[in-house]
């Protein structure tokens, strides 16, 4: 298809309609020609422009129209001439005058100035028509009737110019206002695509729309359609979606799954025992103070068994103990809070797991967790007061930290992520401790994302899990939202004030962390 | 954690070691450190991170040590001399309802420099900041021994029998005066107050040395460049505790060049505690350290390794290792922290990842999918999901909503850090219209959902409380009403196969009278649904009108 051809068929019917009269060169003109509109034509010539085919200039022009007094005074009669009419029934006293008062002055100046009336004074003043009066009054054109649509200054005749200069002298008669046009022309390319249209499509037919009617004609072959601009923008509004925040938590158990782990659930209302002394976190430990911990009125009920085990463990160790005997206390471990790391649910797992292996059975699996938790801070772009975090451990015989690695290594490259070195570091519930950090090369920066360990024997023994090696490692889940969601602070999307207009329309999320991000450590 | 400030100059004389500072910052990786920041000075100062195990580190010259170890420059365990004790501190009962433990000990021959002395004075301030847990765990005091004399007295006296002239103090005041008007009483008063008897260290002529764990006397307690032998005494409670950082902070300064002598601490038990800074031992499975680990070394292996991280190995029996491990290493309980400490010294970007033959299957739990489902349907039919916070305010799920006081038992927080927090939500809806209040610029029609949790009090419960989900779905535009809602009620039950009946309910406070009712499943109340009465809306500041429904998930996974 020639490129002629091609905008002669994607002619808006209204530019189709048009086009052919530009040459006309007049709005109106137009207008009459073909039975649409001002509005119409103006659209058609103002779409024809922007496809290149006309040029439009714009000018502006000073026009006289009437003012307020000067439409009054054509529809009824100038003062001066009710003044005469009155005086031809015979003279008058001021006071006998129906003319309004206000108008009386101006009249008055006019008449004696054109010598068409008498003025002689008595008690008051009388005014009696000159000879020459009838004869005025019947000659007489208003001259506001010369204004009467407007005159563009630069078309005012000598005659009219003098009776504007007079006109102009009268308050609120005439004014002056600026009138803005424009004038349009085809460009070469519109002179072109005339031209072919006159040649060879006179008759061109195009379909607007597929009608149903036109489905049944036998003539469906032959029918052509209006070619539209198909790189038009378009939007579309209607849109439901998760959020990104668990459309990201979704993604870390998806990744869980695949790597053959199993869900968990606990409460996040926990106890101090499973949240901490379960754990042989001692109770005088920092991360157990107010400022950390959301704490709750009352106490929680505790497994008295497992508490008593628990607390020889504290109070003893295995080797050695970190707190001396009889200052454990039973109070502190049922302490009710909200969990501050969802571990709280995996040590109430592998409690279960520890009957299980009482009872004989084979306890070797792997768990997950993607969970609320809580810390007792006030909320920035870094810190919330309530986060999710992804934990997963493994339970097995002779695990080690390499199958630690093993695992973390895997992770990471489900979310991307290739580039990993370890470091040790220490939490206090297990040992080895290892942070696993990762590469962005956009930031040429190290971050951390997971923490993990094994779990000290200290923690299995209580549990009946002693002879056991646990696994185990957790993720900023919260963070790791943020980073596939490409912002940079946690506070960007979650909360109350996350924007409706952003959640709609942000880039689809993938799993991967590398080359998205833009986060902080 | 704990930042230690240091000098790479400083770490590099006592590492021994020109280090660049990628040396020192690689190094502190493989031991478990970490480098936070650096100063740009010529002579750059390194704000370390250790790790709150280490005790031994948080010094420069802790610092410097084990890098000197980690590096193989030191060959050997350091071989700490203690002189025997010569004089004695007396603990009197009195003391033991207040802070009944101390640990003391004597350094002599200090070359006291003005560096030396704000070296030790910034050790004394990071142990109490970290270990000490602000001085409530231990507080440390030092004293110059020519301004007293020996036996010291530790015991527990009435505050107002306890007058000195305390450092930075304006002359004599008694302990309750210290506490009230002293800048450094009033900031650890709280440590003492409540007690009928403070903790007083005296010596022979009764002359007061210290309020622990407050202040010094400034007669006594007040350390000069001339000063050459110091009394050191560590206050607390845990006697193990306070005994393995008087073997920290006493290591340290020796290797800052002092000698040391042993002081006894005679309890009123009779119990006497004598500082000893022998070697400890510890004997471990070789067998046991390769498996934790995943690698594969012989006991020659381990020898060069154990060194690294600053223990010995004495002997080797068969599979059994026996280690050697030096006084201030009070970050070993057991078995694995010395396995640990071998991977450490092994490499962790070493050691090779592999991965365990536990042949599982994964899976998800059951309602964990249902709840997913729920979600999805409401994606489907065009809603946004949204996410909030499960910390909310008794103002936005209960005033705002138009009740006179809570319709339900709700968990409180005791001491919130953020002024505005006070409960857990026990209903979604408070929150949708907050957020349909923040983004009441955007357009309209507004369709929204959030499928989360909310806490609710529940007795049976081994906590008292319950996570619940809630799925509560909304629509906010100037033209919606019941009829809408209700379409979505309708199909979304249909959809998820939920038979459910509508029971009138004309006393919901935040839903219009004759527009609201209570959705039932197998007969039981599981939620509402209807437009939001006006004045709830104008309590949120929303000029909009807003239809939504709200269903406890948790109910309906039992009933279905």
């Amino acid at each position: 298809m020639t490129d002629l051809k091609k905008i002669i068929y994607s002619l808006h019917p209204l530019e189709r309609k048009v086009l052919p009269l530009i040459s006309i060169g007049d709005i109106s003109q137009i207008c009459e020609k073909i039975g649409l509109n001002i509005a119409e034509v103006t659209t058609g010539v103002q779409l024809l422009e922007q496809k290149g085919y006309v040029s439009i200039s714009k000018f502006e022009e000073k026009k006289i129209v009437l003012d307020k007094f000067g439409e009054e005074f054509l529809k009824s009669e100038l003062p001066e001439i009710t003044f005469l009419n009155e005086l031809l029934d015979g003279e008058k006293k001021m006071s006998e005058l129906k003319l309004d008062k206000s108008l009386v002055g101006s009249a008055l100046g006019i008449l004696k100035k054109n010598n068409l009336i008498s003025i002689r004074k008595e008690d008051e003043q009388i005014f009696t028509a000159n000879e020459n009066a009838k004869q005025f009054v019947d000659d007489f054109v208003n001259p506001l009737s010369a204004f009467k649509d407007g005159i563009l200054v630069k078309d005012l005749s000598e005659d009219l110019q003098v009776s504007f200069n007079e006109l102009k002298r009268r308050p609120k008669f005439l004014k002056e206002i600026s009138i803005k046009g424009f004038t349009f022309s085809l460009t070469d390319l519109g002179q072109s695509v005339c031209s072919e249209i006159d040649g060879k499509y006179s008759d061109l037919e195009l379909a607007e729309a597929l009608e149903p009617e036109m489905l049944k004609s036998d003539n469906l072959k032959n029918i052509e359609f209006r070619h539209y601009d198909v790189d038009v923008s378009a939007g579309y509004d209607n849109i439901g979606r998760f959020h990104p925040m668990l459309e990201a938590n979704s993604i870390l158990k998806n990744v869980f799954v695949e790597m053959g782990f199993s869900e968990m659930e606990g409460p996040m209302v926990e106890s101090a025992f499973w949240n901490m002394d379960s754990m042989w976190i001692p109770q005088d430990h920092p991360a157990r103070d107010e400022q950390d911990t959301f704490y709750l009125d009352g106490s929680a009920k505790v497994p008295a068994q497992l508490v008593e085990k628990v607390k020889i463990m504290h109070e003893s160790g295995l080797k050695k103990a970190h707190t001396p005997k009889g200052e454990w206390s039973k109070d502190i471990t049922s302490k009710r809070l909200l969990r501050t790391h969802s571990t709280a649910t995996t040590f109430r797992t592998l409690a279960e797991l520890g009957e299980k292996l009482k009872g004989g059975q084979n306890v070797d699996g792997k768990y997950f967790y993607v969970a609320h938790n809580f810390r007792n801070e006030a909320i920035d772009a870094t810190h919330l007061a309530e986060f999710f975090q992804a934990e997963g451990f493994i339970i097995g015989d002779n695990l080690s930290l390499a199958h630690l690695m093993g695992f973390v290594r895997d992770y990471y490259n489900k979310l991307g992520i290739d580039k990993i070195r370890f470091k040790p570091t220490f939490n206090p519930y297990t040992e080895p401790s290892m942070e696993a950090h990762y590469y962005d090369e956009k930031m040429d920066k190290w971050y951390a994302l997971i923490n993990s360990g094994i779990f000290r024997q200290e923690t299995l023994e209580p549990l009946g899990l002693g002879g056991k090696t646990v696994i185990a490692w957790g993720m900023g889940a919260s963070r790791v939202a943020t980073l596939l969601a490409g912002k940079a602070s946690m506070r960007d999307i979650t909360g109350t004030t996350c924007d409706f207009d952003w959640l709609k329309n942000r880039p689809m999320m993938t799993r991967k962390i590398v080359k998205r991000t833009g986060g902080n450590e | 954690m704990v930042y230690v400030y240091a000098k790479q100059s400083k770490i590099n004389e006592y590492a021994l070691e020109e280090l660049s500072v990628e040396q020192i910052d690689t190094t502190l990786k493989e031991m478990g450190m970490d480098m936070k920041g650096i100063s740009d000075e010529k002579d750059p100062e390194m704000k370390v991170e250790i790790t709150a195990e280490k005790m031994d580190m948080v010094s420069t010259v802790g610092i410097g040590r084990a890098i000197r170890y980690y590096r193989g420059i030191s060959k050997n365990l350091p071989n700490y001399k203690l002189a025997p004790a010569t004089n004695k501190v007396i603990v009197k009962s009195s003391v033991d309802s207040v802070r009944p433990k101390t640990v003391c000990v004597i350094l002599r021959d200090v070359n006291m420099t003005q560096e030396l002395l704000d070296e030790m004075i910034e050790i004394q301030e990071k142990i109490h900041d970290s270990f000490g847990r602000h001085r409530k765990k231990a507080s440390i005091g030092i004293y110059p021994m020519d301004e007293f004399k020996f036996p010291v007295t530790f015991s527990g006296e009435k505050p107002e029998d306890i007058v000195f002239a305390p450092l930075e103090g304006e002359g004599e005041m008694n302990a309750n005066e210290i506490l009230e008007s002293h800048e450094t009483g009033k900031k650890f008063a709280h440590l003492l107050s409540g007690h009928k008897v403070f903790p007083v260290f005296r010596d022979l002529n009764n002359e007061v040395l210290s309020l622990p764990p407050v202040i010094n006397s400034n007669k006594t307690g007040r350390v000069d460049l001339h000063h050459k032998d110091l009394f050191v005494e560590i206050s607390g409670f845990n006697l193990t505790y306070l005994d393995n950082l008087l073997k920290v902070l006493t290591t340290t300064f020796l290797e800052l060049g002092c000698s040391a002598e042993a002081v006894s601490v005679e309890y009123s038990d009779g119990e006497v505690y004598e500082l000893n800074l022998d070697n400890s031992k510890d004997t471990v499975s070789l067998d046991y350290i390769n498996k934790l680990i995943g690698i594969n070394v012989d006991s020659d292996e381990i020898k060069d390794l154990a060194l690294k991280v600053m223990l010995e190995v004495e002997s080797v029996s068969g599979d059994e290792i026996t280690f050697l491990i030096p006084p201030f290493r009070a970050d070993i309980w057991h078995d694995s922290d010395i396995a640990d400490d071998i991977a450490r010294a092994y490499g962790y970007n070493n050691i090779v990842p592999a991965l365990p033959e536990i042949a599982t299957v994964g899976s998800t739990l059951e309602v964990c999918d249902f709840t997913q489902r729920l979600s999805q349907t409401m994606v489907n039919f065009g809603f946004l999901e949204l996410y909030s916070y499960m910390l909310s305010s008794t103002k936005t799920q209960f005033n705002k909503m138009n009740f006179d006081e809570p319709d339900k038992e709700f968990e409180k927080l005791i001491d919130s850090e953020d002024q505005g927090l006070n409960m857990l939500r026990v209903r979604i809806l408070p929150e949708i219209l907050e957020s349909l209040l923040i983004n009441r610029k955007n357009k309209y029609p507004q369709k929204v959902f959030e499928n989360g949790f909310t806490i609710q009090k529940d007795s049976s419960c081994e906590t008292g409380a319950k996570n619940t989900r809630h799925i509560c779905s909304a629509i906010a535009d100037p033209k919606t009403n019941y009829t809408q809602i209700k379409g979505v009620l309708d199909t979304f039950m249909k959809l998820n196969n939920i038979d459910f009946e509508i029971k009138v309910n004309d006393e919901i406070p935040f839903l219009i009278a004759g527009r609201s009712a209570e959705i039932l499943v197998g007969g039981k109340s599981v939620g509402f649904i209807g437009e939001v009465s006006p004045v709830v809306l104008n309590n949120f500041g929303l000029l909009v009108p807003v239809v939504a429904f709200e269903l406890i998930v948790e109910d309906i996974v039992d009933i279905i």
